[in-house]
């Protein structure tokens, strides 16, 4: 089982919110006038439908996206903020990463249900589905901006086995 | 790397082919689905390349990922560039009649929009579309592996 050394990288979480706070900040910026609003919008068009009867309002305006995505990237961040302090939720989806589809599971469902899913079904989905690709993220940069951990384990492992070598051919017993 | 290298050109092709086709595109409208799934295509071979491990490697996840969404934006590129000439002046309009659907988008900016369509900076679009895409396809790539390798993972 891998787990995390440290706390999420603040820069992780920046990131995450930063592209949560593009989301929302496209109804403001719509709503002064600014002409970065259309861009945000394109650029958001890409990965959501943006339909405004599935999206939430900001004032007269909707946000970039729609409440599953919206649910979606608040859970990654939700995520982020509160795996830290759940120890044991992480430590059951990492004992076996494919329960992560337990989380998939209800959006699935809600996304199979058109017609009878409502705007907190599409976001609480979303938000569910988002929390083990958060911790997903967070192993990640874990391993990457850490990577001396392992090694460091893997050194000491080895400099033990030469340590036993040594001993047992000290000993005369030769090599173990 | 070059471990990575093969899977990630071919989860970066299966996603870009399936980006660039129009309408085929759309179903990127579903939380990315194609560059979520061409990340995984990649992190699935990825695993079978690399055997099993004591950890499941996460961290060369990410980066394959990110790899194959690079190449995937690119590939999505080349392949909706002839859609994208043939029908750059319906797109502008389509674009254009898109951004009058947003609610509530005040008139001076769907205006301002209006007049950069009119000013016939296609290339200008097409490139900054690229750029999006780039950045998109990055991530949601690298959330695609995270997830290929969570599940396809094997110790």
């Amino acid at each position: 089982m891998t787990t995390p050394q440290r706390l999420p990288h603040p820069a992780l979480v920046a990131g995450v919110s930063s592209w949560l706070a593009l989301v929302v900040l496209a109804p403001i910026a719509a709503e002064r006038g600014w002409s970065v609003a259309p861009w945000v919008y394109l650029a958001f068009d890409l990965v959501c439908h943006q339909i405004p009867e599935r999206s939430f309002f900001l004032g007269d305006h909707q946000l970039a996206v729609c409440h599953r995505c919206a649910g979606l990237y608040a859970g990654g961040l939700i995520g982020l903020l509160a795996l830290p302090w759940l120890p044991g939720f992480r430590r059951w989806l990492l004992v076996e990463p494919r329960r992560m589809l337990w989380c998939f599971l209800p959006l699935l469902i809600d996304v199979a249900l058109p017609m009878m899913n409502t705007w907190w079904s599409r976001f609480g989905t979303g938000v569910v589905a988002a929390l083990p690709v958060a911790l997903l993220l967070w192993l990640a940069a874990d391993q990457i901006l850490h990577p001396r951990v392992e090694g460091e384990d893997r050194t000491r492992a080895e400099g033990s086995r030469a340590m036993t070598t040594r001993l047992h051919v000290a000993s005369g017993k030769g090599e173990p | 790397m070059n471990s990575m290298l093969k899977p990630a050109l071919i989860g970066g092709a299966v996603l870009g082919v399936l980006s660039g086709i129009p309408f085929v595109s759309l179903g990127n409208c579903a939380c990315c689905a194609w560059v979520i799934g061409g990340g995984m295509l990649a992190a699935y071979l990825f695993n079978q390349q690399i055997g099993p491990q004591p950890a499941t490697p996460y961290g060369p996840a990410a980066g394959l990922g990110a790899l194959t969404g690079a190449i995937g934006a690119v590939v999505a590129f080349l392949v909706a560039l002839p859609f994208n000439l043939l029908g750059m002046a319906s797109g502008m309009t389509g674009l254009q009649e898109a951004l009058r659907d947003v609610e509530g988008l005040p008139p001076e900016v769907q205006e301002a929009f209006a007049n950069v369509g009119a000013a016939g900076v296609g290339i200008g679009m097409a490139i900054f579309g690229f750029m999006i895409s780039l950045v998109v396809y990055v991530v949601f790539g690298m959330i695609g592996s995270l997830i290929g390798i969570a599940l396809f993972g094997r110790k």
